[in-house]
Order: C-alpha cells, then structure tokens, then sequence
C-alpha cells in the first residue's frame, strides 16, 4: 500500500513489526524479502517516485579532502525511490573469498563472515538485479572472444554480468505498493532515531515532510538502509539518548569511508582476443577485467584490484606516431590487419580495492540543510598501500600483456595522486565486527548495543574488494531479510 | 666499407635484411617490424644518439645472427616483460628488446638520419 503521506495528520504515529528506512537497493530488497513473511513492513523513503531538486539538495555535503572531490557527494547518490540504483550502470559480481578474511598485510581487513556463508544470498541477489548467477561457465557463448592465455599465477580473467541495470524504484514499485504487508510512505526524512535512555533499544523514528509536518514511526525492528553515507550521518544527528551519537560508543560511527580508487592510466593496444574485455553494457551482458590472484596480492602485499578496458575518450586522442608504432607492433603479433587497430586501442583503468583507514571518514559539519540537520563534511585519506596498489596492479598487467604478446599499456607519466577518481562507491562507516571495539554491526548487521537497530547497505563492509557494491549490498540485505523473519517472528 | 656491408639492416616490405662478414641474411621477421615501427625505434634513438647498428645486433644476437631469428626475437620480447626488462617512450612500456629492432627498422630507412 502507498501511504498517501499528505493526508496525514500531524503528529501522526505510524507503526509496524519493521521499518525500513531508505528506498533504495538495500531498503527494498529487505521489503521485497519481506512480503508475505506475516511482518508489517513500513517502507520510508525520503524522496518522492521522481526525482527533485528540494529532495537531493538534502544530500549537497562538503568534502575536504581531496579538494577536487568537493561536490562530489552531491551527484554521486541520488535522494528518489530507487535510490542510486537510478543512475548505476549494472556492474555485478560478488567479492571474491580473500576479501572476506584477515589479511596481514592489510590492517583493519577481515570479516565477520565468510564469503561462502554468504553465497546462498548472492544467489538470491543475482536474481534481484536480473543476472544469471555466479560463477559464470568458462566456456561462453558464441557472443564472446575467449579469455586471453594468461599465466593464471600473475593475471587471471573475472567477469562481470551486466544488470539490464534493474532500476529498483521501477521495476519493484508495483509489487511493493501492491503487498498487503508492506506500506511505503514518499516524503517520510528520517530526522532522528530515539531510543531509551539507556540507548539499548530504539523506541521510534522521528519523521518530517518537505511540508513541515512532523510525524513519528514505531516499529519492532528499525533498518537503516540510506546509503553508505547517510547511515553513518542519522546515526551521528541521533544524539538525543547517546550524545556522540547513536551505536558511537566507540567513535567507529562514520569512520572508515572508502570508495574504489581508479587511475585511468592511458592507452592500450590490446589484440582482437580482448573483446571480451570491452564489451560495454547491454549485449553481450558479460565484460572481462584483468585480475592477479589472491597468492599474488600476498606476494606483492597489495590490496585486490582489476584492470578495465574502455573506450577512448575524446582526450585520448590524436592518436600519436609512436603509439600507432605500438599497435602495429601488436596487432601484427597477433597477425591482423593493422587497418583495423583502432577498434583495439582502449583506455585503461586500474580499479582497486581501498584499504580501511579510520582516518578516512565522515563528520557532521556546521551547515544545515533545509531540515536544520548539519550536513556532514568528508575526508578521503587514501594510504600508502593504497597507491602502492594502483602502481602494481598497472604493473602486474603490462608486464603480462606484454609477455603474451597480446598488449601493450601507456602508463601515466609523472606523479599520480591527481588523477586518482573515486569509483562513487561509498562504503565502511558503519562497518562489520564481531568486536564492538573493531566495528558498528555485528555479523547479523545488528548495532553494537542495541536490540532492535541493523543497517543495510554497503556503509558495513569492512573491507570493499574491487567489485562494485550492489550485488553484495543486495547479498547482505538479504540475508538480513531472512534473520529478521526469524527475530521478529510474531 | 661499402655502403652495402656498411648497411646492416635494410627494409624490404616486411622483412629485414641483415648483411655481415657471413653475407646477406634474410631477417624473416614478421611485419611486426614493419615500417611504422621505425617511429618507436626514432623516439629510442634519440635517448641513445650513440648507438651503432652493430652494438645493436651484437646486443640481440649476441651468439650471431640465426637464420629464422623470429622466434628468438619473440622469446626474448617476452622474457622482458617476464623480468621487468622495460623501456619507457612517450609512456609506453616496451621491451628492451623490441625497441632495439624499431631501432634497426629505424636505421634502415631512407628517412633515418
């Protein structure tokens, strides 16, 4: 059922067994997950069917550093039903197992949980985004080039499966709006979460709409699912019973942010045997990267990452004299028409996982947004590790291509600090521990100290891995469905 | 020395030349040395304005020129990328040895200096 939200009296209480709050990839999976499961599910999302400019100036945020990044939290999510899920290209694949263990040479790495406690959920999730589900044959279909020979000890290739990209807030309104245990309320900002004062158990939301009507939500069960940043942000405004914040015991709340670093290092001349590596999105639904293997990432002590393809870009070009030498250097190692060697220059991008930093993190800031609540103020800390990683990613794949005769890589020239992108995912501020003094959640996604508060959505991965989020963000969500049938079982 | 004997390499379509004390040899490599790649051997000669044709055979071929060097050039291309052997020009990264063959390719242009 949609809650038609002006028809609301002020003041008004809305109850259910679990609310969810945010309408994006996490907020509705779990409500999907939900229906017909005997729970009432409220559903809140903030911004409306479509999107507006009041509603994601909510989202306008400060980021200190790097300086270049300063906007960058104001066009990186989107503040509508569906979330970020409106604008996402569809790059899917689970993380791989070694992201979910303690690596020594990665401070602050290591998951709660396995990645095989979760496969069972990825599964589920491949069917939520509109894939087939992982591993993909190794053989592939006509559709495809086969993968290049790599020596398997230094560079391996993973796909990708291309989501059509599922636009949640489309393609699942209607069964949302349709099942008789889930209600969804457009409108609904989440301003506090108010628990008892010994902060160990939530007692309702405090709610308000663009309109200034003030209303209060109660529920068995409280998700927060609205996005790797504002998670962290509603816990740190929720300073009512706990003044440093909501589950901020520790000063863990906000602390850890990452994003996938990548570098666009410059052209490669890769042979015909590499299309699998371009395919762009749509059909075929299966895109190749270039990754080492786990016993490699020790060898080197270096965080996962991959090297993608892409399409040159208008400042890619002209083309030079030199690296028209190199294509015909490669194309004819491979023995084809140097005619066509433009259709295998690409760009290339190194992508990598970020490493944990606690120093990497967000805070509340003085200005205020159209609520009065402070906006929050970013700082994205990217270590040693970090760069090392991006180097010898770029290095393990030219090194290889070249041994194969299958490419060639044009580096960056000069320092590299300025052209590192984040990949706008954002992830950790609220990340998974066992031990409250290591993480916000616990296994189960549940707040450290409090009953009846779990967080959604890629703020509680520990570590990121290469892969984009929101298969895995949709994984967890899941499985966070399923425990919470079980918890709050009438 | 004449012009001949003084022109180790030479570029006939596709494939090089080499002439020495032993007399002519055909280099049949593949058109991978064909004459765009002579551009990769100019930018390497110019951080090497020095360098000779014969230092640049004795250094590929130190144990003398085979008959069929395609699969020895090839090898040895991989072998540095394997150890890291690399060169950089204008950003790319390229084998020691593949940027001394431009460089013959380069040597044995009419355009050459």
């Amino acid at each position: 059922m949609l809650i038609d939200t002006a028809a609301l009296e002020e003041g008004h209480e809305l109850k259910a067994d679990v609310c969810i709050v945010g309408g994006g990839a996490a907020g509705i999976s779990i409500a999907r997950a939900l229906m017909g499961s005997g729970l009432q599910v409220l559903l809140l999302e903030g911004g409306g069917f479509d999107p507006s400019g009041d509603s994601q100036a909510l989202y306008v945020a400060e980021t200190k550093k790097p300086e270049t990044l300063r906007n960058y939290l104001g066009y990186s999510r989107l503040r509508y039903f569906g979330g970020s899920t409106n604008h996402w290209y569809g790059w899917c694949r689970p993380l791989q197992a070694h992201v979910f263990e303690k690596r020594a040479w990665v401070p602050h790495s290591g998951w709660p949980i396995r990645r095989e406690d979760l496969n069972p959920w990825y599964d589920k999730a491949c069917a939520v985004v509109e894939i087939p589900v992982f591993p993909t044959p190794e053989t592939l279909d006509d559709a495809h080039t086969p993968p290049l020979k790599t020596d398997p000890s230094r560079l391996q290739t993973r796909l990708f499966h291309y989501s059509p990209p599922t636009r949640f807030g489309t393609v699942y309104r209607d069964e949302l709006v349709d099942a008789e245990n889930v209600r969804l309320m457009l409108d609904a900002n989440v301003l506090r979460i108010r628990a008892d004062p010994a902060a160990k158990t939530v007692t309702h939301l405090e709610l308000r709409t663009m309109n200034g009507q003030q209303l209060t939500a109660k529920a068995r069960g409280v998700v927060l699912a609205t996005g790797g940043i504002e998670n962290a942000r509603l816990l740190l405004l929720s300073d009512s019973e706990q003044p440093e914040g909501l589950g901020n015991g520790r000063d863990l709340v906000g602390r850890f942010f990452c994003d996938h670093p990548e570098v666009d290092v410059g052209q490669a001349y890769v042979s015909p045997n590499a299309r699998l590596y371009a395919n762009q999105a749509g059909k075929p639904s299966v895109r190749g990267v270039l990754v080492p293997p786990p016993s490699l990432l020790e060898e080197e002590q270096i965080l996962s990452g991959a090297i993608q393809l892409l399409p040159l870009e208008a400042e890619d070009k002209p083309e030079t004299e030199l690296g028209d030498g190199v294509a015909q250097l490669v194309s004819a190692t491979y023995g084809v028409d140097h005619k066509r060697r433009k259709s295998h220059m690409f760009r290339a991008r190194v992508v990598t996982e970020a490493a944990p930093n606690p120093d990497s993190r967000i805070v509340l800031g003085e200005d205020l947004d159209a609520f009065g609540q402070r906006r929050i103020e970013l700082s994205w800390n990217l270590t040693e590790l970090d760069t090392k990683t991006l180097r010898a990613h770029l290095e393990v794949a030219t090194r290889e291509l070249g041994r194969t005769l299958a490419g060639r890589i044009r580096g960056l020239q000069g320092p590299w600090t300025q052209h590192i992108k984040p990949g706008q995912h954002h992830m950790g501020t609220t990340r998974m521990a066992e031990d409250p003094a290591s993480g916000v959640v616990d296994a189960h996604c549940r707040v450290h100290g409090i009953d009846n508060l779990w967080i959604a959505g890629s703020s509680v991965f520990p570590t990121s891995g290469f892969a984009n989020p929101t298969l895995t963000l949709v994984a967890l969500a899941l499985r966070l469905a399923d425990h919470l049938k079980t918890e709050l079982a009438p | 020395m004449n012009s001949r004997r003084d022109v180790l390499v030479m570029l006939i379509g596709s494939t090089l030349v080499f002439s020495g004390c032993g007399g002519d040899r055909v280099l049949k490599l593949r058109p991978i040395f064909g004459r765009k790649v002579r551009t990769i051997g100019a930018a390497w000669r110019a951080l090497h304005p020095d360098i000779t044709r014969e230092q640049i055979v004795d250094d590929l071929f130190p144990g003398g020129l085979p008959s069929d060097p395609t699969p020895l050039v090839l090898d040895r291309i991989r072998a540095d990328f394997a150890a890291g052997d690399l060169v950089m020009l204008d950003g790319w990264r390229l084998s020691k040895t593949e940027v001394r063959v431009a460089a013959l390719v380069d040597m044995a242009s009419p355009e050459a200096p």
